[in-house]
């Protein structure tokens, strides 16, 4: 009996035991970490023209602009790499622009599946009169599916906003967020020699529409969008009469009325403008007690309030507001070299960002308020870096050499609304041009071409 | 008996016993300023960084047509994916109940499970009441479920092949940009066999988006064969599997 007994409990034992074994390590887990993240492949043909002039040389033109304008919205998207069209499998103008056999004459899914396409676009329009018809698609090429499909009319001079209306279908088509298409910036530009005159630009974030908005015959630096982007402050050396001096004075530009009003006109500087989200409060430097120090004002240029002193004499300068609101990065020589510094938005625990470099200066929040753009200098030269608001993740973003070998200087970035591409003002080309390029180098493209310098550019918030 | 030397030394004692006295009441009774630390400035004297090499991008020109698809030497995946559907295995009937030996022990192995299952609930809890308390109470990778008896060499064998699972798939895992600022996650169960050949991956949990679960099998496939499972794991893989969470 004794010995059955210990048969049974030896069982059992074992048969606890495997139970265990098995319940436990089938609860084996492993995060796979963060993904590689790749441009999809994309097929972009030209619009198909569908009307009845073929020969109508204004109608083929005005579908190669509508075509020119889609197509680098989608490439500054950076979600993409475009096919070549010379390795495509069938030739667009001889099939339609839907899939067989559903639509005579249509497409083959199969041949743009043997070239690895992720997505194809293919588009049609017409001009009836002074209106562009565009009808198109954009298929996902590995589930055969339509992913958005839509009619557009707007008039022939239109095209630019017709093209920036798809992209951003396209975009919330993708991610459930518009892109940055309706956006502009602004800049200040040189008008002559070097030494010369600056007056404030505004222009679409591709360069076209470009538009004067100061005329004040002197130096105009330093612009800055409301959060709203309906206003830019913008500091200009304006000449006061009485002292027959001229005193760098902080004007606010209504772009809907054209209105312009000098807002702070302090002794000494009054430029480096931020705008606090709601637009009734802005932050800016002042140098009225002798040292530039970040104040708090209203848009009305009243209830000024201090929010660095010092210490010892330090520079406090190009207060930067983060999205929420909440935090401002600034930079600051107060521990010696130039730094970028992170305070609370009433000035309180300030910190150091960055400790690399010799000189950082110009810094810019992502529009999510993880990641901070600056300008650091290093040996010779001035780069476009990022970090994170945490202090780490430092990467650099640009190291263009001039034509004669020299490095080139990479200043003053600021982020797309979307987050996508940062703008910055480099002198690679010998003049000091607009650039832009994404958050994580690639795709560097200048955005200005001509023989002008421009400097601090600032890139709109959302605008539609 | 007080001679010249005497007497000097007795007046150097007395002078170094009134200096030590003065140092410690002035180090103890006349109040200093506290050494203030809090304007001390950090310096680190570094460099900043190049630029990084772009990440390896498709290139423009799309690869030459390919005629077939490579054959895969593993075993092929289950082409239909089902949920993950725990059904209970049916308790086998054993109709020669002759004797109440053979019945004592099912019973007993009932309890015994039954107390088992108290005992898995109740660390269960207490695991999840640990996690909580932390700041950062996110699942972390190459981790084992509390109360596993793995230990030692053992342990160590298994945390390595947990690493080599984790980077291989990693490897094999990219994401469209348009999907990256998506916070997509999805869980698959991947059973393995002795050689490391995966004989089928289930989406456990979908994250709702064809194209990153579409992805995320994609990574699986890519990575078989997976490297061989330590002896002690070999069965449990084939048959319960793993759990791979991708975040995104």
């Amino acid at each position: 009996m004794k010995t059955k007994l210990n048969a049974v409990l030896l069982m059992l034992g074992l048969f606890v035991a495997s139970q265990t074994v098995t319940a436990q390590e089938s609860q084996i887990f492993i995060d796979v970490g963060t993904a590689q993240v790749k441009r999809s492949l994309l097929a972009l043909p030209p619009l198909q023209y569908v009307g009845t002039q073929t020969t109508n040389l204004k109608h083929i033109e005005a579908g190669q602009n509508l075509f020119g304008v889609i197509k680098n919205n989608l490439d500054v998207s950076n979600f993409f790499t475009f096919i070549n069209p010379a390795a495509y499998l069938e030739d667009p103008n001889k099939v339609g622009i839907k899939p067989a056999p559903g639509a005579p004459n249509g497409f083959s899914f199969a041949k743009w599946k043997t070239l690895s396409t992720d997505f194809l676009i293919r588009g049609a329009y017409q001009v009836i009169g002074n209106e562009t018809n565009l009808e198109i698609y954009v298929y996902h090429v590995p589930t055969a599916k339509v992913i958005l499909g839509k009619m557009y009319k707007a008039p022939v001079t239109e095209y630019r906003r017709l093209a920036h209306t798809f992209a951003n279908d396209l975009s919330v088509a993708l991610t459930g967020k518009k892109g940055m298409y309706f956006s502009k910036i602004v800049a200040s530009r040189q008008m002559g020699r070097v030494g010369g005159n600056k007056e404030i630009f505004v222009m679409d974030w591709d360069g076209a529409n470009l538009k004067q908005i100061s005329s004040h015959s002197s130096i105009s630096i330093s612009p800055a969008w409301s959060t709203k982007g309906d206003k830019i402050a913008y500091t200009a050396f304006a000449f006061h009469k009485a002292q027959k001096t001229r005193n760098p004075d902080l004007f606010i530009y209504d772009l809907r009325t054209g209105r312009r009003q000098l807002v702070s006109y302090r002794k000494g500087m009054n430029s480096g403008a931020a705008f606090i989200p709601g637009d009734s409060h802005l932050l800016l430097t002042l140098s009225q007690r002798g040292n530039p120090d970040i104040y708090k004002m209203s848009a009305s240029g009243v209830d000024l309030v201090a929010l660095t002193n010092g210490p010892n004499r330090a520079m406090n300068v190009e207060p930067a507001v983060s999205p929420d609101g909440r935090r401002v990065a600034f930079s600051s020589d107060r521990a010696g070299n130039p730094k970028i510094y992170i305070m609370n938005i009433d000035g309180s625990s300030p910190r150091p960002l960055t400790f690399a470099g010799k000189y950082n200066s110009s810094p810019a929040w992502s529009p999510d308020g993880k990641t901070i753009a600056f300008a650091g200098y290093e040996k010779d030269h001035f780069d476009i870096f990022t970090i994170s608001v945490e202090g780490g993740n430092l990467k650099r973003l640009t190291d263009a050499r001039k034509p004669n070998g020299r490095a080139s200087n990479n200043e003053s970035p600021s982020w797309s609304p979307d987050g996508r591409n940062i703008l910055f003002s480099s002198d690679r080309t010998g003049k000091t041009q607009l650039y832009i390029v994404s958050p994580d180098g690639s795709n560097e493209r200048p955005i200005t071409r001509d023989s002008y310098n421009w400097e601090k550019p600032k890139w709109s918030p959302f605008l539609d | 008996m007080t001679d010249p030397f005497s007497r000097n030394i007795a007046v150097s004692l007395g002078l170094h016993g009134a200096l030590v006295l003065i140092v410690f009441f002035q180090a103890t009774l006349i109040p200093r300023h506290p050494l203030d630390l809090r304007n001390a400035i950090r310096v680190d004297v570094v460099d900043l960084p190049r630029k990084l090499e772009a990440l390896p991008e498709p290139a423009s020109e799309p690869p030459a047509p390919t005629p077939a698809p490579p054959v895969a030497e593993a075993p092929p995946p289950d082409p239909t994916p089902k949920p993950s559907v725990e059904t209970k295995t049916k308790p086998q009937e054993r109709p020669d109940l002759k004797n109440a030996q053979s019945a004592a022990l099912n019973k007993l192995k009932r309890l015994s499970a039954l107390e088992r299952m108290k005992q898995q609930v109740q660390e269960k809890k207490t695991a999840e009441a640990a996690r909580a308390a932390k700041p950062d109470n996110v699942v972390r990778g190459n981790q084992v479920s509390a109360g596993n008896s793995l230990s030692g060499l053992e342990r160590i064998d298994f945390d390595r092949y947990l690493d080599e699972l984790k980077v291989k798939v990693n490897s094999n895992l990219s994401v469209p940009q348009w999907l990256a600022e998506s916070d997509l996650r999805a869980q698959v169960v991947v059973q393995i066999d002795d050689r490391g050949f995966v004989i089928k991956r289930t989406i456990k949990k979908s994250s709702n988006n064809e194209v990153f679960d579409a992805k995320v099998l994609e990574a699986i496939d890519a990575s078989s064969p997976m490297p061989p499972p330590p002896a002690r794991l070999r069965g449990v893989l084939a048959t319960s599997g793993i759990t791979f969470n991708f975040p995104n």
